[in-house]
């Protein structure tokens, strides 16, 4: 994270120097954009649905590592985004795509609303999770049943869509196209979750997750916070599932069981859930291991199972912990104690 | 003293379960008074204190806080209204630093009083507000402590930091739940000499609960006895001390133990 140490009112580690960040940053940016002219399609396809998982972590974690509230049915909100769009793109509903996505986050965000007001009020800590796991069940058994959604088999032949800006047309049928169009949206949502831990909401949510109980004694309503945390969270991961249909062009229900649930929580822990950026890191490393382990038939999940247990335990703050450890010890002066 | 009570609690009720702690307490706090209730452990300041501030609810009896009845009035919603609460085991944002938590009740009083600094837009709090935080943290002498994380300041410095979040709120009445628990002595007359300080200079009530007989004696103007859920005694600091009922129940017992 970027900031100035010594003038930090984000309280966040600062670990890094002030310049590495857009480095960093920059040079990311200009791999993804030129990735289409470097990688094959397989490639492609993997970075692009790391992006989508980078968001989908981001989304889980701001719940999480800045509210305090785990939720364990967050695929239920990713599935909610991607079916949506998937449907809308294959039986042509006649909106232009932006509104398409704008509509499925602000379904994301109207379902954690009516959770919210029903549960969350009272409910936290492991009912909150719970209660997540069991409506993200409950909506797959009803996918399950549903024609109109492809049942078993999921939502095949998703079109991608062409946007019509008025004067020009997006065709992003081609998948170069829509890649771009995915980095494009993947900047502009990572940029606006930023600007919300950062904000005056975002120390809201911090001081709620730090102490309830004192957020409250200082005039903080807990209980909306903790509801308008879980709906951007909610509506964010629908956004993660929307931008997703037209890239993978499928949608199925393996997208709404618990096991789907439960990568960005590995992405986040991977990662670090207490720096803004360590869900993507986690993203990004998860995919990798993914990407190297893909050859071992078999040996692949425990590859990944083991990694993931070994750095949870060596390093509870993930990578980005590990990394902010690690140049604070080559520094030499052991962090400010 | 006989105009409307800052804060009035009438034929208070509390149960946990079927078991009564609080049983039918009155008391009236004035504009500017400082009162202290006292009790021996287990007599229901604590309780007397959640049912006051908001934090549990009563089963009978009304709480009027400045005219209004708030009985039913949430916790958040009180203090945004003026009851700055502390806890006896000192309760700040512990993995924030000093600045930041101050900073967090500074934006909130703003919020709450639909006073909004700075655009929208802006992700780091106006130079105005950090000011104002910084002079907080001055007056509390805690200034030096600006960039510590909260963890790693002492335990007396906790409670300053938890009185400067209080403060930040621009309260009406202060409600201090064992201020000096668990302080050695010396730091406990200095916070003393602050809630002093602030009366001056604010005329800010203060309801406490309190076991240190010098502490209370030096800020009250008037107690409260309390015993088993009852109030057994109340008025000024002169009739507590001189009272034979509360000498028999609770001035003969050891006055220093530590609060649990």
């Amino acid at each position: 994270m970027v900031q100035n140490s010594s003038t930090s009112i984000q309280g966040r580690m600062t670990t890094f120097s002030p310049v590495l960040g857009p480095v960093v940053l920059t040079a990311l940016f200009a791999f993804l954009f030129f990735a289409p002219m470097m990688l094959n399609a397989g490639l492609l396809f993997w970075v692009g649905m790391t992006m989508i998982q980078a968001i989908f972590a981001l989304s889980w974690n701001l719940l999480f590592g800045y509210t305090g509230l785990a939720s364990f049915g967050h695929a239920g909100f990713y599935a909610i985004g991607a079916y949506f769009t998937g449907a809308a793109l294959r039986y042509d509903f006649q909106l232009p795509f932006l509104v398409v996505l704008a509509v499925a986050g602000i379904l994301g965000a109207l379902v954690a609303l009516a959770i919210g007001v029903v549960a969350l009020k009272r409910l936290t800590g492991i009912f909150l999770a719970v209660l997540t796991v069991a409506l993200t069940e409950a909506m797959a058994k009803i996918i399950g049943l549903s024609k109109a959604l492809g049942e078993q088999d999921g939502l095949g032949n998703i079109p991608r869509p062409i946007i019509d800006l008025g004067f020009l047309d997006l065709d992003l049928t081609h998948s170069h196209d829509y890649y771009r169009f995915l980095l494009i949206a993947t900047v502009v949502t990572v940029a606006a979750l930023w600007w919300v831990v950062h904000s005056r909401l975002g120390r809201s949510f911090r001081a709620v997750r730090e102490d309830a109980e004192r957020a409250r004694f200082v005039g903080i309503d807990v209980a909306r916070v903790r509801v308008i945390s879980f709906m951007i969270s909610g509506g964010t991961a629908a956004l993660a599932g929307a931008l997703s249909a037209p890239w993978t062009r499928i949608v199925t229900l393996d997208q709404v069981n618990w096991l789907a649930s439960t990568q960005p929580i590995l992405n986040s822990l991977l990662g670090g859930f207490t720096s803004f950026w360590g869900p993507v890191v986690g993203a990004v490393a998860y995919t990798g291991i993914n990407y190297w382990t893909r050859t071992f038939a078999g040996l692949s999940e425990m590859l990944v199972g083991g990694i993931l247990v070994l750095v949870i335990l060596l390093a509870p703050t993930g990578i980005v912990g590990l990394l902010g450890k690690a140049t604070r010890r080559i520094r030499g002066n052991g962090g400010k104690k | 003293m006989n105009s409307v009570p800052l804060l009035e609690a009438t034929d208070l009720r509390v149960n946990y379960g079927t078991f009564e702690v609080i049983k039918g307490v009155s008391l009236a706090v004035q504009l500017g008074e400082a009162l202290a209730i006292i009790g021996p452990n287990g007599a229901g300041k604590t309780t007397l204190f959640k049912a006051l501030t908001g934090e549990i609810g009563c089963r009978a009896g009304k709480v009027v806080f400045q005219g209004k009845d708030v009985t039913k009035v949430s916790a958040h919603q009180r203090t945004a209204e003026g009851m700055g609460r502390t806890f006896q085991v000192s309760r700040v944002f512990l993995e924030l630093t000093a600045l930041e938590n101050v900073i967090i009740a500074l934006e909130s009083r703003d919020r709450n009083r639909r006073q909004r600094r700075g655009g929208w837009w802006r992700t780091s709090p106006t130079s105005g507000l950090i000011k104002e935080a910084e002079a907080l943290l001055t007056r509390l002498e805690i200034g030096n402590l600006r960039d510590e994380v909260a963890t790693t300041i002492s335990h007396g410095d906790k409670k300053r930091l938890e009185l400067a979040l209080t403060l930040a709120l621009e309260p009406k009445v202060l409600m201090l739940d064992e201020p000096t628990a668990g302080m050695a002595p010396a730091d406990r007359m200095q916070i003393v000499e602050m809630i002093r300080n602030i009366r001056r200079e604010q005329g800010v009530a203060v309801v406490m609960t309190e076991h240190d007989m010098d502490v209370i004696f030096s800020i009250a103007d008037s107690v409260v006895v309390m015993n088993y859920g009852e109030v057994i005694a109340a008025g000024t600091v002169d009739e507590i001390r001189n009272s034979q009922v509360v000498r028999d129940v609770y001035l003969g017992k050891d006055m220093y133990h530590a609060a649990d």
